[in-house]
């Protein structure tokens, strides 16, 4: 976003070499079900194409779909419950702190015993994974608002609703933006590990099964659809957000603003 | 307009009051400067003023009446201009207009385009607070203070964050606009020679705890120019000033 293509021309170069060094040594190992080369695991994903797309895949994205949906309105609430209240920040936000230091992957198992096999027992993994990171980022947000600007607006008459909604909402929205672009990629490992302890269906759980038969690529291939389904899916609000911000230019570090700044600078005129 | 009536305030952070007992009266229309050394509590003043902080004993009037049954009275400019980066100046100057909520959003734009032209800034609207400069962005906040609507203005320090050139501009800029609006203008500096070019009338804090502000009334008439400084009896009055913030420093 910040450059022009021709600034991904190193990294794209560097994937490349990467995926050739891969290719090579695969080739050399000559030993498909513990290291499959990129060629043969794209060409596994594309027969494997039917059930990886039309089941496997919608079932991960509704757990992180159900699961992000989860996390953005528990992890939302609870950012505005503390910035709201003081004591609800001092009661919560230790033992926020803490849930973290909770192995979620390995409380997975346990989800399942409660939850079984289907999609609750992933959701929660992937909300406990989740919800961290956007509540977080988001109190950020409304931490990061100068007290001088909420006093001003004070004296201009505004209650505590009008300077949520003028001055701390829009202050939030790239917090929030972050918070959920690092979600993202978190709630499809929260997926993934949830499906690959126990379920029916899912990315995880057919990567899974491909390792008992021993085919290397088959365990690749929905490793590569979930690394692309996260990409597209950060591509998507990346998206969303710069249409947010277009729009009322959202912070001085937003993009676009970025840009325009730098355009006008040469023609600033020093005026007092 | 402005009235203090034995008011005490106390921080919480701190063991003594300081503001002691203090009372002062500011006329309609006046354009009066507080001075002080730094961390004397002329802000403070200017919290009392707009309600960020309530006195622990005591009485504020505007217009004769005790500012808690009142709303809107006082425009208060802080030293930083405070805009909003993701707004553009127009609509970061109609804010207190949004807030009053009373207004059309075609009266709402309309009046911040003519608060805007009124400070210089015409056309500069559509722009963002960054792609102005330091002064221009202290006018649109100047301009926001404006459509506030009350008579009363209190400005804190507006200018002492821009360079020395800027400010010489800037002051005579306020002159002028105070000499069109002719609202009451209290205004706190730390710089004599900014006080002294721009009010009627002076308070110098005597010391921390603020106990009194004793007033000077400034010999030279308006309209005022960089010259106006330079009369002797003006630079009688700014020695004098001055002789008595060291005594306090020391």
């Amino acid at each position: 976003m910040r450059q022009s293509n021709q600034g991904n021309l190193p990294a794209a170069m560097l994937v490349l070499a990467l995926l050739m060094l891969w290719q090579i040594v695969a080739m050399g190992m000559d030993a498909a079900y513990i290291l499959p080369g990129p060629v043969q695991v794209v060409l596994r994903l594309w027969e494997l194409r039917v059930p990886l797309f039309c089941v496997h895949l919608p079932a991960t994205m509704a757990v992180v779909g159900v699961g992000l949906v989860i996390s953005v309105v528990l992890g939302l609430g609870l950012a505005v419950l503390m910035d709201g209240h003081p004591a609800a920040e001092k009661a919560l936000y230790p033992l926020i702190i803490a849930s973290q230091t909770i192995p979620t992957t390995a409380l997975a198992p346990l989800f399942v015993l409660w939850f079984g096999y289907g999609l609750w027992s992933k959701v929660l993994v992937t909300v406990l994974m989740t919800f961290f990171p956007i509540t977080i980022t988001v109190f950020d947000g409304f931490r990061s608002v100068k007290t001088e600007m909420i006093e001003l607006l004070f004296t201009f008459g505004a209650d505590k609703q009008q300077i949520f909604r003028k001055l701390k909402l829009p202050a939030v929205l790239p917090y929030f933006f972050s918070a959920i672009k690092m979600s993202v990629p978190l709630s499809i490992i929260g997926a993934a590990i949830g499906e690959w302890l126990g379920a029916q269906r899912g990315l995880g759980y057919f990567s899974r099964r491909m390792m008992t038969q021993l085919d290397g690529a088959g365990v690749f291939a929905p490793i590569l659809l979930l690394s692309v389904a996260a990409m597209i899916l950060v591509a998507i609000v990346s998206i969303i957000e710069k249409c947010v911000i277009t729009k009322e230019a959202v912070l001085g570090e937003a993009p676009i603003y970025v840009a325009k700044e730098k355009r006008s600078s040469k023609k600033r005129n020093v005026t007092a | 307009m402005l009235t203090f009536k034995n008011v005490t305030f106390q921080y919480k952070e701190e063991d003594f009051s300081i503001i002691d007992h203090l009372s002062f009266h500011v006329d309609d229309g006046e354009f009066v400067s507080i001075i002080g050394p730094s961390g004397c509590g002329k802000s403070t003043i200017f919290r009392l003023v707009n309600r960020l902080q309530d006195p622990k004993s005591g009485e504020i009037l505007v217009d004769g009446m005790p500012i808690d049954s009142q709303k809107h009275y006082c425009g208060y400019m802080p030293q930083q201009d405070m805009l909003l980066p993701w707004r553009t100046v127009v609509k970061n100057v109609r804010l207190p207009l949004e807030i009053q909520g009373a207004f059309s959003e075609s009266e709402m734009n309309q009046r911040a385009e003519q608060a805007l032209a009124a400070v210089g800034l015409e056309g500069q609207g559509r722009k963002f607070p960054k792609e102005l400069s330091g002064g221009m962005r202290q006018r649109a906040a100047f301009a926001r203070t404006l459509l506030t609507g009350s008579n009363l203005l209190l400005l804190d320090e507006p200018f002492s964050a821009l360079d020395y050139l800027t400010r010489l501009t800037m002051r005579e800029w306020l002159l002028e606009q105070w000499e069109r609006e002719r609202k009451t203008v209290l205004f706190v500096t730390h710089d004599v020679e900014e006080a002294l070019f721009l009010s009627n009338r002076v308070l110098a804090a005597e010391g921390a705890p603020i106990t009194q502000l004793r007033s000077f009334r400034i010999p030279a008439g308006y309209p005022r120019t960089p010259e106006t400084l330079q009369q002797s009896e003006m630079l009688v009055q700014k020695e004098q000033l001055i002789a008595m913030l060291r005594r306090k420093v020391s």
